[in-house]
């Protein structure tokens, strides 16, 4: 692609190579932000602690709402994760080449939150020690156990996806972190695999990468199908959708979308990577964004206006306090703030600049988390059959502090996995990003040899 | 008196309650300041039929299907209070009230009483004013009560035809044991929930004995046993005794218990077959690339040299 060769001339390879491990010897102001996300999740965990101790019942579900922020947590996490298989795979695959500096992002993203997913689900357990039980007495025919399935299976191939692409990249990184910690090279000599350049070499790991990139995408549309299938598979009102499948995939590539421009920004200004993630990679992932957000859109106006135009009794309820009852300004916040706005304001380029992308995408990602929760609890509280002498408490729900705590450290807990691998490995492919500025296989030997003798 | 108390006790209960809520604003806008207004012309109403003990025991039985829940068993104070609902047993209430203001009360309804004008027949509701006036000592019910005598019923099971012979005597209190002539027998079969009558209109002869021709189409278990009871149609008079016996005559019952397929609901062990197949050539396929991927890992060091 031609306009893939922006404004900036070319690099040569000694440029690429400093510029892209610079970062990783660079501390600057990342002992702040390490102690930061750290004192957030030691308070998650102190809260944890406190849930083991006393039970669920310091969380504020109780009979009616017994999926809480956790598990609305957790459909945002799996959401964020699967952008890594959209940027690196299906983008990937088709050959687009704007994708080779912010692939690497959109990986890091997906592990870190697919990790984390996994976990939220054991915060939402009264009793974390009976996990193995769904391992020895899980149903088959369970859409849980298939999420369990489904989710360790993403974590690995996502772990594999991240991994291929970074070990012809990991030469580089050890001639120039010869004065970095051993222990920090110990870990690039084991994920090396003895590369060292050679055609064969690329070719079996490009080979490996093909495959691993077409196994990813029906791994992850089934692992949010699957989780769309935990509501969708039961008749409640709201979850009882024939569409739920594809709304939550497309859902999930508009939430991750906002986490890659999110990332994109923040490496590109605090690693000084302007000159690699560029104005027009902004543009790009802007335009990908109108198109996911329109097709998500377009299944919110199905999941909405036609109960809506049918009304049900047993929907009427739900739909009500959504449009107009408890949850209508949560509600109507997330589909304009979150959704419509983000599209009109996404047609202007000026808007798909870093800073209002920057700001659009935060925008989309706090709407996207309250979408999960607005899918989650307000079906909850319209159960077919309400129970009879309720306590006032069980018919709302609000999530306490020990809640926030733990969801924040799952959130903080993420982060924490993306800045350690940013902290490890460049964030921006070497080989890659030489090999489009022209640089050959063997050229980038050379460059390792040289400076190792 | 007699036993309604077993059954419908525990349903009186919850219905109170239930009465008590829906009915308290009635209770309270209306019928705590209302004062029953009987004309005159009722209270010397004489009832078109006669106050028998039969028709005193037919009364019985709609009042407890209809009364009770406010009234409670007249005479036992089980009447609901929360609504000012009588008990009809009390002396103040029979003192006042003859036969026909009973009748007119219930007619037209106060309040939170119902009137239950269209809901029986004229005679019906007399033989329920009846009922609760037979708790004035002072009121007259003719015709002799009934006696129970001391009858038994002996069945005899012919497998050939899948006849039933019951006889049926009365021992008197000399001891000596007569035929229960022209008597209804019913038969039951014995099902969950209560006994299903099987049988019509078959009476006792002169020597006391009647023939059942048991029906080909009644299911039985999964060997077809049935359990089959006799009784006098006229418990007042015969008593309520009854004689079981265990036939093989019902239909042999082809129960296929829906536990024991492979469902999607079930246990994890009865897993549907398309299911399992899927899962597991899905999962051990993305697995056996995952595995492939990372075995292919290990050669990149060999293919460098």
């Amino acid at each position: 692609m031609s306009e893939g060769k922006n404004n900036v001339s070319k690099k040569t390879l000694n440029t690429i190579v400093s510029d892209l491990t610079r970062p990783i010897k660079n501390h600057y102001g990342f002992t702040p932000w390490i102690l930061f996300l750290t004192g957030i999740i030691l308070l998650g965990l102190f809260a944890y602690i406190i849930q083991l101790k006393n039970g669920l019942g310091v969380t504020a579900m109780r009979d009616y709402v017994s999926w809480g922020l956790y598990i609305s947590s957790f459909i945002f996490f799996i959401a964020t994760a699967l952008i890594g298989m959209l940027i690196s795979a299906v983008l990937g695959l088709i050959g687009i080449k704007w994708i080779t500096p912010i692939s690497r992002i959109a990986e890091m993203i997906a592990l870190g939150f697919a990790m984390w997913a996994g976990l939220i689900i054991i915060f939402d357990m009264g009793r974390p020690d009976r996990i193995l039980n769904i391992f020895m007495h899980g149903r088959l025919q369970s859409p849980i156990v298939w999420d369990i399935t489904v989710v360790n299976t993403y974590v690995v191939i996502s772990i594999l996806l991240f991994l291929l692409p970074l070990i012809p990249d990991i030469p580089f990184l050890k001639k120039t972190m010869k004065d970095q910690p051993t222990w920090k090279q110990k870990i690039y000599n084991l994920l090396s695999f003895g590369f060292v350049g050679r055609p064969e070499q690329y070719a079996l790991i490009k080979r490996l990468i093909r495959i691993t990139a077409i196994l990813i995408v029906p791994v992850a549309l089934a692992i949010h199908t699957v989780t769309s299938w935990l509501f969708a598979s039961t008749l409640r009102v709201g979850w009882d959708s024939t569409i739920f499948g594809p709304y939550y995939v497309t859902g999930a590539f508009v939430t991750g979308g906002a986490a890659v421009v999110i990332a994109m920004f923040v490496f590109s200004r605090d690693f000084r990577l302007k000159n690699y993630i560029t104005d027009f990679h902004f543009d790009k992932m802007g335009r990908l964004m109108v198109l996911l957000m329109l097709v998500y859109l377009y299944f919110n106006i199905n999941e909405f206006l036609v109960p809506g135009y049918k009304m049900k009794l047993a929907e009427k309820p739900h739909l009500y306090e959504l449009f107009q009852g408890d949850f209508a300004l949560m509600f109507w916040l997330v589909q304009i703030g979150g959704l419509v706005l983000p599209v009109i304001l996404l047609l202007f380029k000026k808007m798909r600049k870093p800073v209002p992308s920057l700001v659009i995408a935060v925008a989309v990602i706090i709407g996207a988390f309250f979408k999960r929760y607005i899918i989650t609890i307000p079906t909850l509280l319209h159960p077919h059959l309400p129970i009879q002498n309720v306590p006032e408490e069980f018919s709302t729900y609000w999530p306490t502090p020990i809640e926030w705590s733990i969801t924040m450290m799952a959130v903080a807990g993420a982060l924490l996995i993306i800045t350690i691998l940013a902290k490890l490995f460049p964030v921006i492919p070497i080989w890659e990003t030489a090999y489009e500025e022209g640089i050959t296989t063997e050229e980038m030997n050379e460059f390792v040899k040289k400076e190792n003798d | 008196m007699i036993n309604h108390k077993n059954i419908t006790m525990k349903y009186i209960n919850i219905n109170r309650k239930v009465t008590a809520l829906l009915f308290i604003l009635m209770t309270f806008s209306t019928s705590l300041n209302a004062q029953w207004n009987i004309p005159k012309e009722a209270k010397n109403s004489i009832p078109p039929v006669e106050a028998t003990y039969k028709t005193v025991e037919e009364g019985k039985v709609l009042f407890q299907k209809n009364c009770i829940s406010c009234h409670g068993i007249p005479g036992k104070g089980e009447n609901n209070k929360a609504i000012n609902a009588t008990d009809l047993g009390d002396e103040s209430y029979q003192l006042k009230h003859t036969v026909g203001e009973v009748f007119y009360q219930f007619n037209t309804g106060m309040g939170a009483m119902p009137s239950f004008k269209n809901r029986f027949s004229e005679e019906e509701k007399w033989h329920i004013a009846f009922y609760v006036k037979s708790f004035d000592n002072s009121f007259k019910i003719s015709g002799e009560r009934i006696k129970t005598l001391n009858a038994n019923l002996k069945m005899s099971i012919n497998d050939s035809d899948k006849t039933i012979k019951v006889t049926a005597t009365v021992t008197d209190d000399n001891g000596s044991i007569n035929a229960a002539a022209n008597t209804k027998i019913n038969f039951y079969v014995k099902r969950i929930f209560g006994n299903m009558p099987v049988s019509e209109d078959i009476k006792t002869n002169e020597d006391g004995i009647a023939v059942f021709k048991f029906p080909d189409d009644i299911p039985g278990d999964e060997k077809g046993k049935i359990k089959i009871i006799a009784g006098f149609e006229d418990t007042d008079r015969y008593g309520k005794n009854t004689e079981t016996a265990e036939v093989t005559w019902g239909k042999v019952l082809h129960y296929e218990n829906p536990n024991l397929k492979r469902t999607l609901w079930g246990s994890n062990k009865r897993v549907p077959v398309w299911l399992l197949i899927t899962y597991l050539s899905v999962t051990l396929g993305v697995w056996f690339v995952i595995f492939y991927v990372a075995f292919q890992i290990t050669r990149i060091k060999n293919a460098g040299k």
